[in-house]
Formats: C-alpha cells, structure tokens, sequence
C-alpha cells in the first residue's frame, strides 16, 4: 500500500515529495516528473488549496452514488503544488467558483472510502 | 520515418457498417460488415489481406483482440496487432499501417474495430461501464464517482473560467454536427437541433446537457490500406497520408495542468509539417467530438484559431453546412455515432470520402486536403493526420 493510502487510513494527506528536486506530488510514481528522482520522502499537506475546476454531476454512475447526487465534484490546486480530485461541500454549487480558496477535511464516500474532501 | 515514407501508402478503400440500433449484431458481424464493404470499395478481397490492425473492445473482454479478429474474418495475416490509443486509435491506424506498408511487413492492411455498444447494454450501462473502465485513477478519484463525462466537465469548466467559453459556444458544435448528420443516411441522429434545444437538454455533469455529449452506438468501420502505387490500379480515387504524428500530456485528468494546451498541439504541428501545409490550407477538418468542448479544444491546439478563442471561432455557424471552416462533416460521434473505439476511425472515412468527392449533399467542393484528427482518454493522447488527394 502506497503511503498516500496508508495516509488517508489516518485521516491525514501524505504527499510524495522529491528527494532530489524537493517537488510535491500526489499521484504515485516510480520517477519525479520534474527531474527523474526516484526517492521520495512524505511531508503532510496543509490542507489548503483553491479550485481549479469543478462539475456537479446530476447522474449517479453507479448504484452507490444514487443517493448523492447532486454533488459537486472540484479539482484543487494544493498549496504544496500538486492537483488533486476531490468533492466541495458545504457550499451550494451556484457559489462555487474557479480560484476559490478551500481547507480540507476527511469524509467517507457513497463507496465507503474515507477520502480528503474541501470546503471553503 | 520521413514524410516520404507515409506518402508512399494510399487509403484505397472505406467501409461502415449500420450505425445507431442495429439489434442481433455481434462486435464480429458488426466488424465483418464493414470490412466487406471497405474491401468491396476498394476493389479487393479477403484472400488480399496480408495485414490487420484492429482495437480493444469496450463491451467484451477478448484475449488478443487482432486474434479474435483474425479468427472471425478468416484470415492468417504476417503483419497483426491490436493497437490501443483509445479514441485516437482510428488516426492511429493510419500511420501504423503505412508504416507496415513502407517497411514491407504487408502489402494489405485492414483496418477494423466496432462493438455493439448500445444492444450489448442499455446507454446507462455502458456509461457505467465506462466510469468503471480506468479513466478515473482508481485511487485517486473514482472514489469521488466522476462519469467519463464529469473528467470532460473538469476540462470545460476550466476552459469556460480561463478563457469565457460560453454554453451557448458548447452548443454550436453540437448543432453544427447535427446539421451535417442531416445529410449523412447512416448517421445515428438526424433531426436538426437548435442551441436552445442543447441548453435545455437534460444536465448530466455541468457544464455538460446530454447533447453536449456523444451517442452510444452499435456499428463498426474499415478501411484499407496499400501502396499508393497499387492503389492507382484499384477501384477508388487515390488519397494518401502526407504527414502525421501524435502528442501526449497525461492519462489522468486530476494531473492535467488545464487548461494548458493538449497534445493536439504537438501531434498537429507534426503532420502539418510533414505534409508542409499550414491549418489554412485544410479545406475539411474531421476533428474528434466526444464533447463539444473536445472540438473547441482542437480547433485552438491544432491552429484554426488562437488559444482560448475557440468558443467564439464556432459561433454563427463557422464549423457547420455552409460554413467558412467544415468540421467533422459526417456528424461525428455527436450525432452520426459513437461505437466505442471505432469512433475515430469515421472521422478518417469521412476525410478520404471528401477527398475522393464522394460526400454526397454535403461534399466541400474541390476538397484536396483533409485533417484527420483523434483524442484518446481524457483529451490527454492526439493523433493528426493530414491527408491529400493522390495524383
Ligand atoms: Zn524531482
């Protein structure tokens, strides 16, 4: 299990950091992206980002997530740099907007994964 | 491989089987009647084929897709694989199989794909299925539950927040698609549609209305490719490849830098080079469109118009019948049909029944450069291919 999951099992977001060029990532690799490191050290993540996209899906895509919809699904730009999915709730979506400022907390998910999720 | 290479290989023949609701229809029956119409188009046989490239299936798990292929066709190529570049993959045939042709590893090659995604499984089913399928980083995000059309979403937004994209621009590609399905009888959608009937289709995943998004469909294309000499003694028209290439940024959308360019950029710039033509000397653009904001996008990366003025590049009408730039002239996965993987392979069908002037009501007069272009995954993979009216 990578530590990012090892991480979410804590309630805490564990990000894969570059030993070599001090990058922040989030997606699990073997190689940086940024300059070809392949040793990695974890840093917590503030739990601050903003917005960089969102969409409020209206049809579930399976049986789980029948009892959600609406939600809003957002993609959040980290402070420590990397790009992650998420939800954004607490907010109805007419409020949400690109470049909104949000924090993070941990909820569990209609598929029974607890998973960083974003307010503002 | 030079530009020189690709020219020496030739289309010679186009095939589609029924598109839409075709009920009782295997992938293999489906396949099998496109690629007897593309080789009866170009003149040949089976006892032709010496090469195979055919795709993944999304309605069923097949060991070695060309095996089964090959199997099903009868026949025993010396040049077979199964290529996989999701939507980009009809494109991709292109070059993979002059590729065999300039290298001597066959002198034939069909090009086959098709499934019957709407009577295998009901719409829902297969859009479930598609969510389930791997787009969404299983770790990552499906847990959140996006449909493939919510990873689109995501890139729409942004591009709407960036750049003032507008729904009402979303729309316009999808009216104009269905205005030239209008003159396509195989295509799945006919009837025209107006912007406010997208507006008020129902929401899926916003910004997206159901029209916002492509069909599923049950159908299956071919084509045939040879030597451009040996084309010149068969049936149809030459056309050949001039150039093409292909660009790739990121599978997953959660690690996508939108609205940065796509790999269109690259894959575009490739192909026109190769071909030594510029956007402005393409009379028709068969541009992949499994969302209108996929069109858009294209039309920017690939040079028609300025990066974020594609939203208002497709308004009055630009992109559709009559219009100054024609795209996607066969209604595309919009409104002609989407059977999985073989969806991008009628955006090269369509470019070469331009290019022979064969397109019927809505033939572009005198056409003699055509852009084929393909996307895969989340807009994050891009074929081009420019193609040309041989002589
Ligand atoms: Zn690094």
């Amino acid at each position: 299990m990578s530590t990012l999951l090892e991480g979410y099992a804590q309630d805490r977001l564990l990000l894969p950091v570059c030993a070599s060029c001090g990058a922040a990532h989030l997606y699990p690799r073997p190689r940086c992206p940024r300059c070809g490191g392949t040793r990695f050290h974890d840093q917590e993540a503030s739990g601050r980002g903003e917005v960089t996209s969102f969409s409020v899906v209206r049809r579930a895509p399976s049986p789980d997530f029948t009892g959600s919809v609406p939600y809003t699904i957002g993609l959040v730009r980290l402070e420590e740099g990397p790009q992650m999915m998420t939800w954004i709730v607490d907010t109805p979506p007419d409020a949400i907007s690109v470049g909104m400022k949000v924090t993070m907390h941990f909820a569990d998910l209609p598929g029974g994964e607890r998973r960083p999720v974003f307010a503002p | 491989m030079s530009s020189g290479l690709l020219r020496h290989a030739a289309i010679a023949g186009i095939g589609e089987s029924r598109l839409g609701r075709v009920p009782g229809m295997s992938a293999l029956a489906l396949q099998n009647e496109a690629a007897e119409a593309a080789l009866a188009d170009a003149g040949l046989t089976f006892a032709d084929v010496d090469g195979l490239l055919t795709t993944p299936l999304r309605t069923e798990s097949w060991p070695m897709p060309c095996g089964v292929v090959a199997e099903g066709l009868g026949i025993h190529p010396r040049y077979i694989a199964t290529l996989d570049v999701a939507g980009a993959s009809g494109c991709s045939m292109v070059l993979h199989a002059a590729m065999a042709i300039a290298t001597g590893q066959a002198s034939t090659v069909l090009c086959v794909a098709g499934q019957p995604s709407l009577s295998h499984r009901g719409r829902g089913d297969t859009v479930k299925a598609l969510a389930g399928a791997g787009w969404a980083h299983p770790d990552l995000e499906a847990p959140y539950g996006p449909m493939v059309p919510t990873l689109y979403a995501l890139f729409a937004q942004r591009h709407m927040a960036e750049y003032g994209t507008t729904s009402e621009q979303l729309a316009e590609v999808a009216v104009a698609l269905r205005g030239w399905a209008g003159m396509n009888d195989n295509a799945q959608k006919r009837e025209p549609i107006t912007i406010a009937d997208v507006l008020a289709s129902p929401p899926v995943t916003s910004p997206f209305h159901v029209l916002d998004c492509a069909l599923v469909s049950d159908g299956a294309a071919a084509f045939v490719v040879t030597s451009a000499e040996r084309a010149r003694d068969l049936r149809q028209p030459v056309v050949t490849p001039l150039g093409g290439g292909h660009g790739f940024s990121h599978t997953y959308i959660g690690d996508y830098d939108a609205p940065a360019v796509t790999g269109a950029l690259h894959s575009g710039r490739e192909a026109f080079r190769q071909a030594g033509v510029t956007p402005a000397d393409i009379q028709v653009a068969e541009l992949y469109d499994c969302f209108t904001i996929t069109v858009i996008a294209e039309l920017e990366d690939l040079g028609f118009c300025k990066k974020g003025e594609g939203g208002a590049f497709v308004q009055g009408g630009r992109i559709g019948p009559g219009g100054s730039c024609p795209v996607t002239t066969h209604g595309g996965l919009l409104s002609a049909g989407h059977p999985g993987l073989a969806g991008g392979m009628f955006h090269v069908i369509e470019a070469v029944r331009q290019l022979r002037g064969q397109a019927g009501k809505r033939q572009i007069p005198d056409a003699e450069l055509a852009l084929a272009h393909g996307n895969g995954g989340i807009i994050g993979l891009h074929c081009s291919v420019v193609l040309g009216r041989g002589r």
